[in-house]
Formats: C-alpha cells, sequence, structure tokens
C-alpha cells in the first residue's frame, strides 16, 4: 500500500462533499471505501485524516451527522450534506475545474524548438 | 463568516469532551468492524481482517488525537493548562506572590494614577460637547507672544462669520459681590449672549442670555456657575428670580449651568452679558477678550483659518497701527487650552513612573530568578517527560503575566485612591488648564492598565523563562546542580539590578534638579526680603475711577492710609509688582541716533512707579538719583532705567542726562531725561531673559493698573487684614486680588512645579527603595548559595575578611557600573527637565555627585547584612550538611 498516494491536504472535503451529494446519507467507513473505489484504488484515506476533516466540515455547518443503523444492522454515525453544503461544493468544484483547466492548458503548450 | 461559526463551535467543544470522546470511540469501533466485516465476505479469515483493519485504519490512538484538535482550541488548552498550574504555583509560595504582585501594582497603580491625570491634561482638558468643532480666534503680539482680541476687531470677524456658525467672546471680570452686611472680591466672566449656545450647553434651571441683553443698561441678568449656585444659594431650586448686587448694580439671576461646564478655566462663579460700549466698539489695541467659535457643518479649521486670515490682512490695511506686529490665529479649541508645556510635563511624569515600573519588574523578574534554582528539578522531570522547551516557556512566562494581572488588578485599586489623591492634593491653580472634576479611572485609564499588566508581566517573565529554560538537559535532575557557584541565572541578576541602580539614578537626579532649580527660582531676586513684602492688586472700576485724576486721588489716599498703619516701613506702588504677570511692552526711540523703522526698535517693560518703590523693594540704585516729589505732569519728563537696560542701550557709556521717547502703536511721547539707574530685577519667575524696565513717575506716567507694596517686618496676616481694611474704608465697592506676602505670591505661582518635583521626588524615593531591595535579594541569595564554596574556602584558612572581599568584590564592581551608566543616562536626559523650568540646570556638581553618593550607601547598606551572614558561616555546619 505504500505506493498509493496520500490525499492532498484540501482536496479530502471536496471529495467528501461529492461523496454525499452522489451517495446521499452515508457513515464514515462507506465515505472512505466510496472515495478510494472512484480513485481506482490510487488514494490510500488515512482514516486518522478522515475524522477530523469530517468533523471540520461539520463544525462549519457544510454536513450533518445521525447515528443510524447500517445494512447489516450495525450501528453507525451518518453524515449528509447541509444546504450550504450543497452550495460550498458546487463553489469549490467550480474553483477546481478552472484551476485545472489552466493548468492543463498550461501542460498541453508545445514545447518550442530550438 | 463560516470560520467564526467553525471557531465557535471548538469553543464549546472544549466542554464536552467527555461525551464526544465516547462518541468517537464507538464510531471508530463501528468503522472496524464493518471493515472486518467486509473483508471477511472478501474471503479473509477472521484474524487477517482485524489486522488488516487496524493497519488501514492508522493507529487508533493517532487518530482519536488529531480528532481531539480538531475539535477544540489546542492552543486555548494548554493555555488553560498553563493558567491552572500558575495559579497553583502562585498558592503554593504565598509569600513570593504578595511580594511580587505588590511591587508590580505599585509601579502599575503609579502608571495608571499618572496617565489617568496626562490623559485629562493632555487629550480631555474640559468637558464639552463636540470639542472638536470649537476653535479658538485670537490675535497674538508677535513679541510678547500676548494673545486676546480686541473688541473692534471681534466684531468685524463676527460680521463676517467666515465657516463658523457662531463667534462668542468672553472677558474675566473682577466684581465685588455684597449682600447686607459684608462683600467679597470675586471673579465672574463677560460674555457674548450667544456664548452658550456655540459652546452647545444648555443651563440646568432657567435660561441664558437673550440677544437684548447685550445691550448697555440691560446687562443686568447673571447666570450662575454649580459651584456659586450650590455654595451661596445652597443649591435651592428656586434660585431664579432672585437678586445679587454686583459692583453696586443689582443682577437677577436667570439660570443655573451644570456643574461640568466650566468653560473659560479657571475659578470664577458666575457669567454676565458682555455690553459693549460705544467707546469699546471702536478699541482694536487693548486684547481684553477671549473669542471661540463653533464651525458650521461643512467647514473645516484650515478652511476657516485661511478665510479669516484673508479678512484679517484686509483689516491690518485698514487699520495699520492697531493691527501693527499682531497676527490673527485661528485653532482648534483643545489646542489652545492644551500647550506644549502641558503635554511635555506630562510626559514627563509618565517617564518617571514608567522608570519605577521598569525597576518594579526587574525586581519581579529577580524573584523569579531566585526561585528558579528551587524549580531546577521541575523543569527537570518535565523535561525528561517529554515538554518541549517552547512549552516550558509559555508556562513560565503564563506564570508571571497571571502574577501582572493580580498585581495589576490591585494597582488599578490603588490608582482609584491615587487619583482621589492627586484631585485632593493638586494645587488649585490646575484648574486654569484642566477641569479637576473630570480626573478619573476611565476607560481609557482601564485599557491603559491592562495593556501595561501584559507588557509588565513579560517585561518581568520573559528573560527569567528563557534563562530557566536554557540548560535544562544540563545537570537538571542532579541535586548538587543547584550549588554550582555563580551560574548563568546570576549574571542575569546582576544585570537587571544593575539596570535598576541606574534607573533609579536617573530618576533621583532629575528630582534633585527640580528641586534645586526651585531653590534658584526662589533666590532669583535675593534683595527683596520676600517675607517682609506684602503686595496688593486693586481694581478700580472703571465707571467711577475711569478718569486718571480719579485713580489719583484714591491712590494718594490709600498710600497716606498704609504709611500709616503700625509696623510699615515703606509703602508703594505700581503698575506691576515682580511675579504679578505684569507684562507690558513698549518701544523706544533713543534721541540721536539714526531713525529706525518701528518694526526694529528696542523693546522695554515701561512701569510708572512712586518714588518710594525703590526703597520699599530694596531695590539699589546704581547711578543717578530716585524719583521724589519734583516729578510732576508740569515738569520736565524723567525716567530711571534697569542696569541691563542702560547696557543694552547705552553700551560703555552712562545714559545720565540722556533722552529717549516712548513709541506705542497710537503715539510716542515727548522726549524723556534717564535720570537713575536701578539695579536688575527679574519680573518672570520662569523667564529671567528679560531685564530692560523702563520705570517712569507715577505722576507723569498713570499706571493702568495697580499693585500696593507694603514692606514690614511684622508682615502677618494682621498686617494683611489691615490692609483691606484701609481699602473698605475708602471705598467698599473695589475688589482686591493677590493681597499676600512676596514669599506666598512665589510659593503661589511656582505651587504646580512644586508639586510635580514632590511627586518626583516620591517617585524617586520609591524608586531608591525598589532598587535597594533588588539589590539586598540578589546578594543575599548569591550568599546562600555559595555557603558550600565559602566554607571550603574557610575551611582551607581563609578569614572573614576574605569572604567579605569575596562577597563585596562583585557588588561593588556592579554598584559602580549601575551608578556609571545612570549618570550617562541622565546627562542625556535631563536636559528635557532643564529645558522645561528655567532655573533648573542639566549640569549640577552636587546633584551629580551626591545622588550616586547616596546611591552607594543604599546598595552598600543593603550588601552588609547577607556580606555578615557570610562571614558567619561555619563550616563544620555547611560541611556536614553536605
Amino acid at each position: 500500500m505504500g505506493d498509493k498516494a496520500d490525499v492532498w491536504q484540501g482536496t479530502l472535503a471536496l471529495m467528501v462533499l461529492k461523496t454525499l451529494q452522489a451517495m446521499g446519507p452515508l457513515h464514515g467507513y462507506g465515505i472512505a471505501r466510496r472515495i478510494e473505489q472512484i480513485s481506482g484504488d490510487l488514494l490510500n484515506v488515512n482514516y486518522g485524516t478522515l475524522y477530523p476533516a469530517l468533523l471540520k466540515l461539520q463544525q462549519e455547518g457544510y454536513i450533518d451527522s445521525e447515528w443510524g443503523v447500517s445494512d447489516n444492522h450495525r450501528k453507525a454515525k451518518y453524515y449528509k450534506l447541509t444546504r450550504a453544503g450543497r452550495k460550498q461544493l458546487a463553489k469549490e468544484a467550480r474553483e477546481w475545474r478552472q484551476a485545472t483547466d489552466i493548468l492543463a492548458r498550461f501542460l498541453t503548450e508545445p514545447e518550442r524548438t530550438s | 463568516m463560516r470560520r467564526f461559526r467553525a471557531w465557535l463551535v471548538r469553543l464549546g467543544g472544549m466542554f464536552r469532551k467527555g461525551r464526544s470522546d465516547a462518541e468517537l470511540a464507538a464510531e471508530l469501533e463501528s468503522h472496524v468492524q464493518m471493515h472486518i466485516e467486509e473483508s471477511i465476505c472478501a474471503g479473509m479469515t477472521p484474524e487477517a481482517a482485524r489486522r488488516d483493519a487496524l493497519m488501514r485504519l492508522g493507529g487508533v490512538e493517532q487518530a482519536k488525537e488529531a480528532y481531539r484538535e480538531q475539535r477544540s482550541l489546542p492552543w486555548l488548552d494548554a493555555l488553560l493548562q498553563d493558567l491552572r498550574f500558575s495559579a497553583r504555583m502562585l498558592r503554593k509560595n504565598p509569600g513570593f506572590t504578595a511580594v511580587a504582585a505588590l511591587t508590580l501594582a505599585l509601579g502599575i497603580g503609579a502608571n495608571s494614577t499618572i496617565f489617568s491625570f496626562a490623559d485629562l491634561i493632555v487629550r480631555r482638558p474640559i468637558a464639552l460637547p463636540d470639542l472638536n468643532r470649537l476653535v479658538a480666534v485670537s490675535e497674538i503680539v508677535t513679541s510678547t507672544e500676548e494673545k486676546g482680541i480686541s473688541p473692534a476687531n471681534y466684531l468685524d470677524l463676527k460680521a463676517e462669520p467666515h465657516g463658523l456658525e457662531s463667534l462668542a467672546a468672553y472677558q474675566y471680570w473682577s466684581a465685588v459681590l455684597s449682600w447686607e452686611g459684608g462683600s467679597e472680591a470675586v471673579t465672574g466672566v463677560q460674555v457674548t449672549t450667544d456664548f452658550f449656545s456655540a459652546l452647545g450647553m444648555q443651563p440646568l434651571l432657567g435660561r441664558t442670555f437673550l440677544p437684548d441683553e447685550a445691550e448697555p443698561g440691560r446687562e443686568n441678568a447673571v447666570v450662575l456657575s454649580d459651584s456659586f449656585w450650590k455654595s451661596r444659594f445652597a443649591g435651592d431650586r428656586n434660585v431664579v428670580g432672585k437678586k445679587i448686587t454686583l459692583n453696586r448694580r443689582v443682577f437677577t439671576i436667570v439660570g443655573v449651568m451644570p456643574a461640568r461646564f466650566t468653560f473659560p478655566l479657571g475659578a470664577h462663579l458666575f457669567w454676565v452679558p458682555l455690553a459693549f460700549t460705544p467707546k469699546e466698539r471702536t478699541e482694536r489695541s487693548e486684547l481684553s477678550l477671549g473669542a471661540v467659535g463653533r464651525l458650521a457643518s461643512a467647514a473645516t479649521v484650515e478652511q476657516t483659518r485661511v478665510e479669516m486670515q484673508t479678512r484679517w490682512a484686509r483689516m491690518e490695511k485698514e487699520y495699520p497701527d492697531a493691527t501693527f506686529g499682531r497676527t490673527l490665529r485661528v485653532v482648534p479649541l483643545l489646542d489652545d487650552i492644551v500647550l506644549d508645556y502641558n503635554r511635555q510635563f506630562a510626559l514627563l511624569l509618565l517617564g518617571v513612573v514608567g522608570f519605577v515600573l521598569l525597576i518594579a519588574c526587574g525586581n519581579v523578574a529577580n524573584l523569579h530568578l531566585g526561585r528558579a534554582a528551587g524549580r531546577k528539578q521541575e523543569i527537570a522531570i518535565r523535561t525528561s517527560l517529554g515538554a518541549k522547551r517552547g512549552r516550558l516557556l509559555a508556562q513560565l512566562v503564563t506564570e508571571s503575566v497571571l502574577l501582572a494581572v493580580v498585581g495589576g488588578a490591585v494597582g488599578l485599586l490603588l490608582s482609584f485612591w491615587g487619583v482621589h489623591v492627586l484631585r485632593s492634593t493638586l494645587p488649585p491653580d490646575v484648574q486654569e488648564f484642566c477641569d479637576l472634576n473630570e480626573l478619573r479611572v476611565d476607560f481609557a485609564s482601564l485599557i491603559f492598565t491592562l495593556l501595561l499588566t501584559f507588557v509588565a508581566g513579560l517585561l518581568a517573565g520573559v528573560a527569567p523563562a528563557w534563562q530557566q529554560t536554557r540548560d535544562y538537559v544540563l545537570g537538571a535532575l542532579s541535586e548538587t546542580g543547584a550549588r554550582i557557584a555563580g551560574g548563568r541565572g546570576h549574571r542575569l541578576r546582576r544585570v537587571l539590578v544593575t539596570g535598576e541602580l541606574s534607573l533609579a539614578v536617573v530618576l533621583l537626579i532629575g528630582s534633585g534638579l527640580m528641586i534645586k532649580g526651585f531653590a534658584t527660582l526662589l533666590s532669583a531676586n535675593p534683595s527683596f526680603a520676600p517675607d517682609s513684602l506684602v503686595t496688593m492688586h486693586v481694581n478700580l472700576p472703571p465707571e467711577r475711577y475711569g478718569e486718571s485724576n480719579q485713580a489719583k486721588a484714591f491712590s494718594d489716599q490709600l498710600l497716606s492710609r498704609l504709611q500709616s498703619l503700625p509696623a510699615v516701613e515703606s509703602a508703594s506702588l505700581a503698575s506691576g509688582v515682580p511675579y504679578s504677570f505684569y507684562d507690558d511692552r513698549a518701544a523706544v526711540r533713543i534721541a540721536g541716533r539714526v531713525e529706525l523703522p518701528s518694526r526694529q526698535l528696542p523693546m522695554v517693560m515701561p512701569e510708572s512707579v512712586c518714588p518710594a518703590y525703590f526703597r520699599t523693594m530694596h531695590i539699589a540704585l546704581r547711578e543717578g538719583r530716585e524719583f521724589d516729589v519734583r516729578d510732576v505732569p508740569s515738569e520736565a519728563p524723567v525716567a530711571i532705567v534697569s542696569e541691563s537696560m542702560a547696557v543694552r542701550l547705552w553700551p560703555g557709556e552712562s545714559p545720565i542726562g540722556r533722552q529717549l521717547a516712548v513709541v506705542t502703536p497710537n503715539r510716542r511721547s515727548g522726549a524723556i531725561t534717564v535720570v537713575g539707574v536701578a539695579s536688575d530685577v527679574l519680573h518672570e519667575i520662569y523667564d529671567h531673559s528679560f531685564r530692560s524696565i523702563l520705570y517712569l513717575p507715577y505722576a507723569q506716567a498713570p499706571p493702568g493698573s495697580m499693585d500696593f507694596v507694603l514692606r514690614s517686618q511684622n508682615a502677618g496676616p494682621n498686617l494683611l487684614a489691615l490692609a483691606r481694611a484701609a481699602v473698605q474704608e475708602i471705598d467698599p465697592n473695589i475688589p482686591i486680588d493677590h493681597l499676600e506676602t512676596m514669599t506666598q505670591k512665589i510659593a503661589n505661582q511656582t505651587s504646580g512645579l512644586r508639586y510635580v518635583a514632590r511627586l518626583m521626588a516620591f517617585f524617586g524615593g520609591v524608586a531608591l527603595l525598589l532598587a535597594a531591595v533588588g539589590v539586598y535579594s540578589v546578594v543575599a541569595s548569591s550568599v546562600n548559595e555559595r555557603r558550600s564554596e565559602i566554607a571550603i574556602r574557610m575551611a582551607l584558612g581563609a578569614q572573614p575578611r576574605d569572604v567579605l572581599a569575596l562577597v563585596l568584590r562583585n557588588e561593588v564592581l556592579l554598584t559602580a557600573l549601575g551608578l556609571g551608566i545612570g549618570i550617562g543616562l541622565a546627562l542625556a536626559l535631563t536636559h528635557v527637565v532643564a529645558g522645561l523650568i528655567y532655573g533648573v540646570s542639566s549640569w549640577d556638581l552636587t546633584i551629580f555627585t551626591g545622588v550616586p553618593a547616596l546611591l552607594a550607601c543604599v546598595a552598600l547598606l543593603s550588601t552588609s547584612i547577607p556580606a555578615r551572614r557570610a562571614m558567619r558561616v561555619d563550616p563544620m555546619v555547611v560541611l556536614r550538611y553536605e
């Protein structure tokens, strides 16, 4: 697992928000698995950063949590997107797309031949 | 906004640790279980699935720790922890805590008291609404800096508003308040009818003045000040409509102003309408009024100044004589009240108490270091348990700041008391430049105290904390580590004590110079013998004494009565005696010299005197003759000049027989012949530079004002009462003021400065005491730590004398160094004091040697107690203890 990249600082929050938008209310384990799956198992969600990140999002009011029961009848804490979270997701996604577009254009610039 | 919300939630998180810890544990547990179940489903054995889950989870405890940090505010957590620990440490050492906190309380209390006073005299000397919209308008005589505005010029400026909403004028008015069976000289203010509205003040009772009360003959209305109302009418709420008699005229009370209204500053009791007489309406040379204006809503001070000065330039062309040598000044009212002088004094006092606080901080830092030895083990243990240096530093500094907060709280209480003491002991003439009722510990003082508390805590705490955590690895856990002689801690303590001594030297030299300066002021006119000289200022009401023969008749009558009083050697009168604020100037033209333009003529102080003046004042005549009965209006005009004037105008020759003419803006006198030269007299207490006095005989040059002088070897209260009675027998309705001996006059005029000097001496004493305590504690602890060294030396044959030398050698060097630095600093700083008060010089041999000698003695005395203890060390006892 050493060759799997840890999630970049700052992008985890965005991934969490997107995951909750796509999947609806979900517990921490589910979120982690989903992010790992989407990344094609290239990313490894460090659990020690996942829970503080969830807490931070909750403190900022972007997500909400409540205890529920999982598919296999296990008690689990479920997180869900709030209205503010939805807005924040749209905003951050837009910003990311812009940033990556710019970078992409930069990197596809043909090399000068001299 | 989101961040703030998160911050609030985290702040809240600090108080719900238990519950959310359990919640997180449950959440992590369910996470692990889900992972295991899925792995089992994928075909792993339960054991392998569990191992894999825990590996992936990356350590439950680390996850919990990271979570906790996000949950609350770790630095705040640490701070609270430090505070709790510090409080425990301070409680555990009540002796140390009390001494250190009280030392800081003294320093902080002194600072916040003086700050309250400085803030009052510099920033808010008077409580007027919209003070920043008020401007003072005045004409300034460039040669004397005399300030005021003449009635006609005022009326011209008022006629065109120039960005002012209103322009009001006022004038002090000495009057005799009389009632059935008594009378008293009082001071009031004559004001234009728009005065109160220009200042934005409403009366407490009744009304202010109506426009038609400004007409001559209708000005019989009076508005009382709060103090007058309370003292004379016992705060009677039905006072409006009652009558009082001023200068034999009846005035109807129309209103009472609230206590906070004290404009213009000073000890006046009431306001009456200012009704210009036709003569006054054309008066352009007498600067008899003060003017205050309120800016129109859109105007700025600069615009108004430019506009008014344009108008002034026109007036200069129209009335070149009356405006000669004058400029128009338009400044914010606050700048008119707060002089540079007041600012400098405020700074001086703040500097003084600032030094006291620095010394106090030095002492507390010393106390911290003194405890360092005993805390070595504690710090060592905490280090070995993993505390980082930053954390230890933070903890020690927190402790110092907490100590300062305790000291600051006590200091704040002290400052409430201190402000009270200031208010009741400040000399009354302070009221001339601030409203003492407004002196209190206000919000600004609180903020200042708070800031100062933190600064003091840091000042006292950072260096010792740095020192204590510096070699925390070295020798930490070994008991003998504590007994290694003279470590770095000691070096720091010596530096601190040296600094304290230097500051104390500066303070004491400063206050010494001030006290010495007063002695110089008081002995400036040594020939006066001020104890046996009585002076009295008489205000002749112009209504009854406007003609010069009326005034002459009065003064002749009074002089003969005064001369016949028991024990009076001689009596005389002058237009203004020295130290009476009399300050007239006139240009002189010397006969037979090249005609200079009037602006370049030499200026002198003309003074009309009666023949006996020189004898009464003990002013020696150097040449020629005194005035006598020959010098009457019908004879040729004569003059006596002061020595300085003689030397200045006729260098190298005798002025006797020379002629000169006095030139004022309005006229030029005929030729006056000099008949005598009198020795110099200083007229100003603080400015000794001007000594050119031109004495004129009273009969030939009737004075505008009258100061009577009496010489008597028995100048007690009895004589003062007799002098007052003599005036009242002639006319009971003549206001008398400044009836006092010359000694009292000098004391009254210097009371503000004497007060400052006393304050400085007091704080100097506090500084001395603190420094002495500092020296003592350093030497004492040094002796204590070196007991075993001393014991070994003694066991090897050292005599008590050698031990004494060992202990003293360092301290003597330190004291010498501290004193040397102090003297250097004092030399650099004392010119500030010297610039403030005439008579205070920045160099004075006795003070610059006496003060260090005194401090050296005190330092030696503080050293002697622990040194004697060192000499009595019993080697057997100490070494056995090892």
